[in-house]
């Protein structure tokens, strides 16, 4: 049985989902890609947009989801943070 | 050190230096949970990045404190004048009160973690009555080291039962890390010249292997 995501695998999910489609998508994409419901999927993308990991656009009426920087620098660390996050346990 | 602290004179300076390292390392520890509580606004890392920054601030005050009275009693003459003492032990213990303070908040913290505790009445009530045992008791030193022995001891286990399911280098690192502070805590709680220094070269080991386990992750 697969085991529940955590937050913080959540967040790569979504940021990767990003990252793959040149660092853009829409958000009913990123909707079945992240395998998330719309709250938490809305919930999630809020977080992620105040800490300036992701950001709004917007092009020919269209709002797409675009990964920052920092957003890219967060995938980078990754595989740190679960070595760090798994060795702890929490 | 007119006898209120159980390290033997040649170990004099020595337990502030590997203080100091140790805080260097609880730091280290802690920039990096900030990092991931950055990223990721989890509660798990706030609290290990307070608990790694109370622990820090413990060995520094720690550190500071036995160095001050140190550096005025060699400067002393033999004949010591009761404002002289009544001065080196105010500044002994306020400083070891706050050491033992934030040593133990910083125990506690981990201790939420290490057994997921979610209940802010347990929380509370843990750090009341540790407060009040390491403050309020009649022979408060080795009162200190039994509840941080405790506390270790379950901080341990989880780490523990963690390094058995991951089987990680890592994993196993954090569990010896704190078997050793734990076992530190065991040799602090008699209050004899060899065994602090015991348990002082225990607990520099621990945090070195710590600051090794810190070195890996970050790679």
């Amino acid at each position: 049985m697969k085991t529940k995501r955590t937050k913080i695998e959540i967040i790569r999910d979504i940021l990767s989902a990003i990252n793959i489609q040149n660092g853009r998508i829409k958000p009913t994409h990123l909707l079945y890609k992240a395998n998330l419901s719309h709250n938490k999927l809305k919930e999630y993308t809020e977080t992620l947009k105040n800490k300036d990991l992701i950001k709004y656009t917007k092009e020919k009426n269209r709002t797409y989801i675009e990964i920052t920087r920092k957003g890219r620098e967060f995938l980078a660390e990754y595989r740190k943070i679960m070595h760090f996050t798994d060795s702890l346990g929490f | 050190m007119f006898g209120f602290s159980p390290s033997p004179q040649w170990f004099y300076g020595v337990d502030s230096a590997f203080e100091i390292v140790t805080t260097i390392v609880c730091i280290s520890i802690a920039l990096f949970s900030y990092k991931i509580y950055r990223f990721t606004e989890a509660r798990n890392y706030k609290l290990l990045t307070y608990a790694f920054i109370a622990i820090s601030f413990s060995y520094l005050i720690k550190a500071v404190t036995n160095l001050k009275v140190f550096a005025e009693t060699i400067q002393l003459d033999n004949i010591v004048t009761v404002e002289t003492y009544t001065k080196l032990i105010s500044i002994y213990q306020l400083g070891h009160i706050s050491y033992r303070l934030l040593y133990i908040m910083g125990l506690i913290l981990l201790l939420i973690l290490a057994l997921n505790i979610t209940c802010k009445r347990t929380m509370s009530i843990i750090a009341i009555l540790s407060a009040i045992a390491i403050i309020f008791s009649y022979n408060y030193q080795p009162m200190f080291h039994i509840v941080s022995a405790i506390f270790l001891f379950y901080i341990f286990t989880h780490f523990h039962q963690n390094a058995k399911k991951k089987k990680t280098r890592t994993s196993k690192l954090i569990a010896i890390s704190f078997l050793l502070q734990f076992i530190s805590q065991i040799f602090f709680i008699f209050k004899d010249p060899l065994y602090y220094v015991g348990g002082e070269l225990i607990l520099f080991t621990g945090y070195i292997i710590l600051s090794y386990y810190i070195i890996l992750v970050s790679k």
